[in-house]
């Protein structure tokens, strides 16, 4: 006997075309769209071929830079050794007018233990003039090479048409540069005793020191030739007050300028 | 079925994959059997329809779980049943609760659906869609895709005896309805 199971058992019936359409549309909506998967199979095999080629590269660019560096280097050092061994030919020559010239190196960079209101003078100096003088006193510092010239080369010819530079060796200049110059930027007048004047320490190293301060509204609170050390903010109330330190080293004017403020209490 | 076994591995894991193409093809090749069991749980073609829709996201995203354990046929029916059974569930709040009356409980029920044997499906379905919701489900549940009255029960949350006067009353509602006299 046929039961009702076996009725439905083969019976089928088309459900409308919509039907598809509605499931893609929510497979679209909670799965992720089929194509991209492949897509991003692809793409990330593309990324792994380009990730490496970009090494490949990037090697390749590594190693030619380091083996040109390198033979370059070795080329320097070969030109160097030739120059080297003219520099020791010619002075072996016995010759009479030698001059022993300091000079800076052209890649020597600004020395690093110069405090602000020194490199604020030199910025006054004359850079000639300047520049032997420091090495004097911070050849240990600096990167300085002492060289001996030859009377008839072109550099000493040059140094011994220079007007200034020609005497640089002869000692008749002091080209010694005080080394230490600190202008305090806040002093207590308050009476006891502890920072109550503006001190310029490195002052006594200057000839003729000059100090004018000036308030907020530009009026000179003090004026002094000869500045020594002596401003205890006499008649200025608290506050940041403008000074312009004026002294000559080796008769040459330099300036120093700042803020100085003064607190009481 | 339409495809063979080989056909059929490559589809599914074309649709394990997401692939819409794929799935087009299952659809394509199981809708027309899975539709009718969903009109049988269904009042109407709509439903059946939206009841066919759920059952093939269930395949979808199910489909990792089904490891070829059986046939595929019935593992895929049994996934329709089940959303036909979750979409009754979960339009419960729209019916009135089986109403127990004069019937008596203990009751003998007639199980045998061989009455229904020379008819057509299709007359059958008409009269289905026509039973109130609760019978409709109880007797497709039991008469056509063998669920016991004890499983029926703890998958509807029902008594056991409500499901067995629900079948009890679908199938004496089908037989006046499809002209067929009581033994």
């Amino acid at each position: 006997m046929k039961e009702i199971k076996d009725i439905f058992e083969n019976y089928e019936q088309k459900p409308s075309d919509e039907v598809w359409n509605r499931l893609s549309a929510r497979l679209d909506a909670e799965m992720p769209v089929a194509p991209k998967v492949v897509n991003r199979g692809l793409s990330s095999a593309w990324k792994w071929a380009a990730a490496v080629a970009v090494v490949v590269v990037l090697g390749g660019a590594v190693a030619f830079g380091l083996l040109y560096n390198r033979s370059s280097k070795q080329q320097q050092f070969v030109e160097n050794k030739e120059e080297r061994t003219e520099e020791q030919v010619m002075t072996e020559e016995p010759t009479t007018e030698m001059e022993v010239v300091t000079d800076v190196l052209a890649e020597e960079p600004v020395a690093p233990a110069v405090s602000h209101t020194e490199v604020n003078a030199s910025k006054e100096n004359p850079a000639p003039q300047e520049r032997p003088a420091r090495s004097e006193t911070d050849a240990p510092k600096t990167n300085v090479r002492q060289e001996v010239l030859p009377a008839n080369s072109t550099l000493a010819r040059q140094l011994a048409a220079d007007p200034v530079l020609k005497n640089l060796s002869d000692g008749s200049v002091d080209w010694s540069m005080p080394t230490h110059l600190s202008i305090p930027n806040l002093f207590t007048p308050n009476g006891d005793k502890v920072n109550d004047l503006f001190v310029v320490e490195g002052l006594e190293q200057y000839s003729s020191p000059k100090l004018v301060v000036r308030d907020k509204n530009n009026r000179i609170v003090y004026q002094a030739e000869n500045y020594q050390n002596s401003w205890g903010g006499e008649n200025c109330p608290d506050g940041v007050y403008h000074y312009e330190f004026t002294f000559f080293y080796n008769g040459i004017e330099n300036q120093a300028t700042g803020k100085v403020r003064i607190i009481r209490s | 079925m339409t495809a063979s076994n080989i056909e059929l591995e490559k589809i599914i894991a074309g649709c394990i994959e997401n692939n819409r193409l794929s799935q087009r093809e299952l659809y394509e090749s199981y809708a027309p059997r899975l539709f009718v069991v969903c009109r049988r749980y269904a009042n109407s073609e709509a439903e059946a329809e939206d009841i066919l829709m759920e059952g093939f996201m269930e395949v979808f995203k199910n489909l990792k779980s089904y490891r070829g354990e059986g046939a595929f046929d019935k593992w895929i029916k049994s996934v329709m049943v089940r959303s036909a059974i979750s979409h009754y569930r979960s339009t419960k709040h729209y019916r009135k609760e089986l109403l127990m009356d004069e019937m008596d409980e203990n009751s003998l029920v007639s199980e045998d659906t061989t009455v229904f044997a020379t008819l057509e499906a299709k007359q059958i379905l008409a009269q289905l869609e026509k039973c109130p919701d609760t019978e409709r489900t109880v007797f497709n549940m039991k008469a056509i895709d063998g669920f016991s009255f004890e499983e029926i029960a703890k998958t509807l949350e029902k008594k056991e005896n409500a499901v067995r006067i629900a079948y009890m009353r679908a199938r004496n509602r089908l037989m006046a309805a499809l002209g067929i006299d009581y033994q």
